[in-house]
């Protein structure tokens, strides 16, 4: 029971405040002026910062992946790849990876197998593939 | 606009909604005339014990200035004024115990109706409003809830509950206390209540509702919500004791939140209850005091509510009344895990006791209690709080699309989606409002994450705490 007895015996900032409020409450006549004393003195404190480990996706993060495109155009060649739900204008994310992505696969550098169900990389005629 | 002008201008349109709804019928020829859906989970699921909820018509009849069911309803693009009523048919096979096989009340029998859980009726609408009169649609409802003893609450102001067919039905079935009652009273003046509450029945006469149901021998609550500062609080201590008179067993508050995105309508009736409470811009006194983490919903902080919540629970515990706090701040007063004022012990019937623990009100109270009790500072864990295994609603994919969550998601991340999942993303995410660190302004504080990477929170004694000991107010509670 220590912590509770320290708790209670210290005189906070807050007690201060609530004090000083009720203070000049007693002298004000109207409810305006009530608001008023309100306004001026029990503002709000921000809460602290958090500052330890942030945690990772949740499950059904971990599940979904959020492409975002500046233009419709990639929408449109991905569409060809993989089926798409919905899409969202006026983002600006760097997509350069992905697009890359489709480009290797629309040179045919990259493969879909169906027997596999996977891509696979085109060696066939000789080109390295660099992503 | 000066403010008499808009006074009036609300009570015109308030009126003119009143008298044109009192009879209104549902057009029962239109395909949409008893497609409501409901009942439903409820969007405040993460800190509440009753989150089926139910409301058997879209809206009511009465025109309170304060509404916040009309906040949200006309700020939905599409709403519409048509009156919508569920299926009467289907809800009462579902609570008889025969269900469809699927759908929302398929989904609702096995989650909830079948483990008779608390029905909660009169979320976002009154049971007994004036559509009663012309429609009587609640009544076939509510014989069946009692026939069948299921345990539900009733949140309502509505006269209705005074037409002799209720009385009568209420009177027969009071032996089975399976029914708990929250009136709802803002305004302790029936002068007041009469500026605030068009065509709602004046304090008085919802003070004889309280009366008449506890003299049947019925649970019954004092709903004091809103609870608006400037207007509940003139002749609070009168009221209470007027409740207390007439035989309330439990009283659940809340303070009144304005939504910052506001219509012009909104804007309206946000200014005549400026004049009302002594302020010139509502919305400017409300962004000012409230905390920027709980967002765009305008929530008033804990040193502003302090003054009126320490009267109401030193008015309990002095008059043996259950304290019950749905508001996010002081919510660990709660004297009870139901926020809404079921009580935690009741012999008469334990079935009202079916409500859920798994909700961070009731870990709030419990935290409090350990604190002033034990000393010990509890932690909140994802894993402890919510529990599927019991709470089967929590991993329901059907279910899960009544969230508002939904709107913003695509269909499929629908699919993966369910209420736990919803939850756990705001419990991790300390950016958005309902976040429980944010929700509950720094009441409980996020200390490190689990092995599951979930946030674990702690319990912030607060000072308000330490200050109510010395004045000798019991936090044991």
């Amino acid at each position: 029971m220590g912590g509770i007895s320290n708790f209670v015996s210290k005189k906070s900032r807050e007690e201060n405040i609530i004090g000083h409020f009720s203070k000049i409450c007693e002298k004000a006549t109207t409810k305006k002026e009530v608001r008023q004393i309100e306004m001026r003195l029990l503002k709000p404190k921000p809460i602290q910062p958090y500052r330890g480990k942030k945690t990772g996706l949740t499950a059904f993060q971990k599940k979904s992946l959020l492409l975002v495109f500046k233009t419709p155009k990639p929408i449109k060649e991905l569409s060809k790849i993989i089926r798409i739900n919905s899409y969202v204008n006026n983002n600006t994310y760097d997509t350069a990876f992905l697009l890359e992505l489709i480009n290797l696969i629309n040179s045919g550098r990259i493969v879909w197998d169906d027997k596999k169900n996977k891509y696979y990389l085109n060696t066939k005629k000789g080109r390295r593939l660099r992503i | 606009m000066a403010t008499s002008k808009i006074k009036e201008e609300i009570v015109k349109e308030s009126r003119a909604f009143v008298k044109t709804h009192k009879g209104m019928k549902i057009d029962k020829d239109t395909s949409r005339a008893f497609s409501y859906d409901s009942p439903r989970v409820s969007s405040e699921y993460m800190d509440c014990s009753l989150p089926m909820t139910f409301d058997n018509l879209s809206y009511c009849s009465l025109g309170c200035v304060y509404c916040f069911a009309y906040i949200q309803k006309t700020n939905n693009p599409s709403f519409n004024t048509k009156l919508h009523s569920v299926n009467n048919r289907v809800l009462i096979n579902t609570l008889r115990g025969k269900p469809p096989k699927g759908g929302r009340h398929g989904s609702l029998y096995r989650h909830f109706i079948k483990k008779r859980f608390v029905l909660h009726w009169g979320g976002l609408a009154d049971p007994f409003c004036n559509f009663e009169k012309a429609n009587n649609l609640s009544y076939p409802i509510i014989k069946v809830l009692a026939e069948e003893k299921y345990p539900t609450l009733f949140s309502f102001k509505g006269s209705a509950v005074f037409r002799p067919n209720f009385r009568k039905l209420f009177s027969k079935y009071a032996g089975n206390k399976s029914f708990a009652f929250q009136v709802s009273i803002i305004a302790p003046s029936d002068e007041m209540s009469r500026e605030i509450e068009i065509g709602v029945p004046v304090t008085s006469k919802r003070i004889r509702a309280i009366k008449m149901l506890h003299d049947m021998g019925y649970w019954t609550i004092l709903r004091l919500r809103p609870f608006i500062i400037g207007i509940t609080d003139d002749g609070l201590d009168e009221l209470l004791h007027r409740c207390k008179e007439a035989g309330i067993d439990a009283i659940s508050t809340e303070f009144l939140a304005l939504d910052f995105r506001s219509n012009e309508m909104l804007q309206k009736r946000y200014k005549w209850i400026g004049e009302l409470i002594g302020v010139k811009d509502t919305l400017k006194y409300f962004k000012e005091l409230s905390p920027a983490e709980r967002g765009g919903y305008l929530r008033l902080n804990r040193l502003v509510k302090e003054r009126f919540v320490k009267k109401i629970y030193k008015f309990c515990i002095e008059n043996d009344v259950l304290f019950a706090c749905s508001d996010p701040d002081f919510k660990e007063l709660n004297m009870t895990s139901s926020c809404c004022g079921l009580p935690e012990k009741y012999k008469d019937n334990v079935e009202m006791l079916r409500y859920t623990r798994n909700q961070l009100t009731h870990h709030l109270k419990e935290a409090r209690r350990v604190y002033h009790k034990d000393g010990r500072i509890m932690s909140f864990r994802f894993d402890k709080v919510y529990n599927p295994e019991q709470d089967t609603y929590l991993t329901s994919k059907f279910l899960a699309n009544d969230h508002v969550v939904v709107s913003s998601k695509c269909a499929s991340e629908r699919q993966f989606g369910s209420y736990l999942e919803y939850a756990r993303n705001v419990w991790n995410n300390l950016r958005v409002p309902g976040n429980p660190r944010n929700y509950f302004h720094g009441k409980i504080m996020p200390v490190k994450a689990d092995e599951n990477d979930n946030l674990i929170y702690v319990y912030k004694p607060s000072d308000y705490e330490s200050r109510w000991i010395k004045e000798g107010i019991d936090l044991k509670k």
